[in-house]
């Protein structure tokens, strides 16, 4: 009965992000346009936006091979693949075991693989010039990712996200190296969200382009499937941190508080939402040559914590 | 405030500490120095405020205010004068680079932490890594005082040994009288005084506060 209701509950969760995940982009959207002095699209723009990819017709270079066809479908696999192991806002996963931050990561790094393949399969020169900037991003970023994690996994005395956020409750947000690790994963997440000290996700311009260059050559249902990934994965990676700054756990899933609570943690996505789209406003991107310096006080961050993790806990 | 979180508070003001010192170490201009110094004795007050909100005595929350007030605003407004007159915002760094001097500052912490080992099953485990960067910051400000030229960041370095050693002695004992306290306090006042005047003078006497033109005084 348990293992149903946990399926069940899981099931919910998935359902979740994958309605609310284009919600969180209109509101990214409507957010930068306020900043701007415009009205901006609509709250629902991108599910207007996805429907019509959907329904458009699709144009495919015939010099691709099956790699470019495949990719879209990969992408958004490995992405809701990734959105198993994430804690919903009551705490629970719908999948967790030993090391699925691994397997978090990992997911990721997948989808990152094929979308950087494909990039380079056309042969057009935006393409490969995107796929080696991404490539470039993520060297730097995926060490910082694993290391942020592991310290927190390092904190609590779990490998799986779950764990993880369970086990916060029991540490001090002003403890050092927990407020180190929120740090370097915020900067992760500005860099893997593609947003602006890194990546702008609005311009074609080929000058500072990282993830649209790579997905140029792409249109109809396929952009839309890629359009989607990118909105979970930016869905699950505020998901991932919020509940990392404020955790809410709670073993009894129904009834009113169980509702309040989950209007809490969708506030508190928003509010990140918010958060983000203003820092996106309010910075310029970097040049690409100057990205690592602010990808590297991440990583920097991250060994901080380590370190201070050893100092205030270990013998020395 | 529980006890876990007043303790994940001491120690991250700990580390603050260190890392507010590494920026003086690292400043570039004599302005942000004494920004970082601003900063770093901020810190310091509100670790002694935490401590005071534990133990709730009227002496320790008097502490914090002296501090505040001499370390964190008369010492910044009475050296920012003196920046004021000075022509130049350089830091005087001959013997050693920025990042080489940040390197040293970090072996110095190593440094610092292995001589702190002998005394760590002496005090409460959760005050080790204060013992440790307490005497980092000694010797940062040594380093200040060896390395570079100029003479108002050689106050900020006297003052940052001064601070290792008040966090030393205040980890240690948990707030000492309050009588010494303020003898301290009115000692770094009357040192920051005293170096402000020289300070002054030299920019009158040398247009300069490069402390090489000491020397040209021997006949």
């Amino acid at each position: 009965m348990d293992f149903i209701i946990s399926l069940f509950a899981g099931a919910t969760n998935l359902l979740i992000i994958l309605v609310l995940a284009p919600l969180l982009q209109g509101l990214i959207k409507k957010t930068k346009a306020y900043w701007q002095m415009r009205q901006g699209p609509g709250l629902f723009q991108s599910y207007r936006d996805l429907r019509k990819l959907w329904t458009k017709e699709e144009v495919i270079s015939e010099h691709t091979s099956w790699i470019f066809l495949r990719t879209p479908e990969v992408v958004l696999a490995s992405t809701i693949m990734a959105a198993f192991v994430v804690p919903n806002a009551f705490g629970w996963a719908p999948f967790s075991g030993y090391g699925d931050l691994f397997w978090f990561v990992a997911s990721f790094a997948l989808g990152r693989f094929f979308i950087a393949l494909a990039g380079l399969d056309t042969a057009g020169t935006f393409g490969g010039m995107g796929t080696s900037r991404e490539l470039f991003v993520s060297v730097l970023v995926e060490p910082t990712f694993l290391l942020g994690l592991l310290v927190l996994a390092f904190l609590t005395g779990s490998t799986s996200l779950q764990g993880i956020i369970w086990g916060l409750t029991n540490v001090s947000i002003a403890s050092t190296p927990r407020l180190l690790a929120i740090i370097a994963l915020i900067i992760v997440t500005i860099a893997e969200m593609g947003r602006i000290p890194v990546d702008n996700p609005d311009t074609h311009l080929e000058l500072t382009m990282i993830h649209e260059g790579m997905v140029l050559e792409y249109s109809g249902r396929s952009l839309a499937f890629l359009n989607y990934a990118e909105q979970i994965k930016q869905f699950i990676l505020l998901l991932l941190l919020v509940n990392i700054i404020w955790p809410t756990t709670t073993s009894n899933g129904f009834g009113l508080s169980a509702v309040l609570i989950f209007g809490q943690t969708l506030i508190k996505i928003a509010l990140f939402g918010l958060i983000f789209a203003t820092i996106e406003s309010i910075t310029v991107k970097v040049r690409l040559f100057r990205l690592p310096n602010f990808l590297i006080s991440g990583t920097a961050a991250a060994v901080l914590s380590l370190i201070t993790f050893w100092l205030t806990r270990g013998r020395i | 405030m529980s006890i876990n979180t007043m303790d994940s508070l001491q120690q991250l003001l700990i580390f603050a500490l260190a890392a507010s010192g590494l920026g003086i170490v690292s400043s570039s201009k004599i302005r942000k120095a004494l920004n970082w110094w601003t900063i770093h004795a901020v810190f310091l007050s509100a670790l002694i405020l935490i401590e005071a909100l534990h133990s709730k005595e009227w002496e320790t929350f008097l502490v914090v205010i002296v501090s505040l007030g001499i370390k964190a605003i008369f010492i910044p407004w009475l050296l920012g004068n003196v920046i004021k007159n000075s022509h130049t915002q350089w830091v005087g760094e001959l013997f050693l680079t920025r990042v080489s001097s940040l390197v040293a500052a970090g072996v110095l912490t190593l440094l610092a932490y292995l001589i702190t080992q002998p005394l760590m099953s002496l005090i409460e485990p959760t005050m080790r890594n204060g013992l440790a960067i307490a005497f980092s910051l000694l010797f940062y400000g040594l380093l200040l005082m060896i390395i570079r030229k100029v003479a108002l960041v050689q106050v900020l370095g006297i003052l940052l040994i001064d601070n290792g050693i008040f966090l030393a002695g205040f980890l240690l004992t948990q707030g000492m009288p309050i009588l010494i306290e303020l003898g301290i306090f009115f000692d770094v006042l009357i040192a920051a005084l005293i170096l402000g005047v020289l300070a002054k003078r030299m920019i009158r006497d040398y247009d300069s506060l490069n402390v090489d033109h000491m020397n040209s005084l021997k006949g």
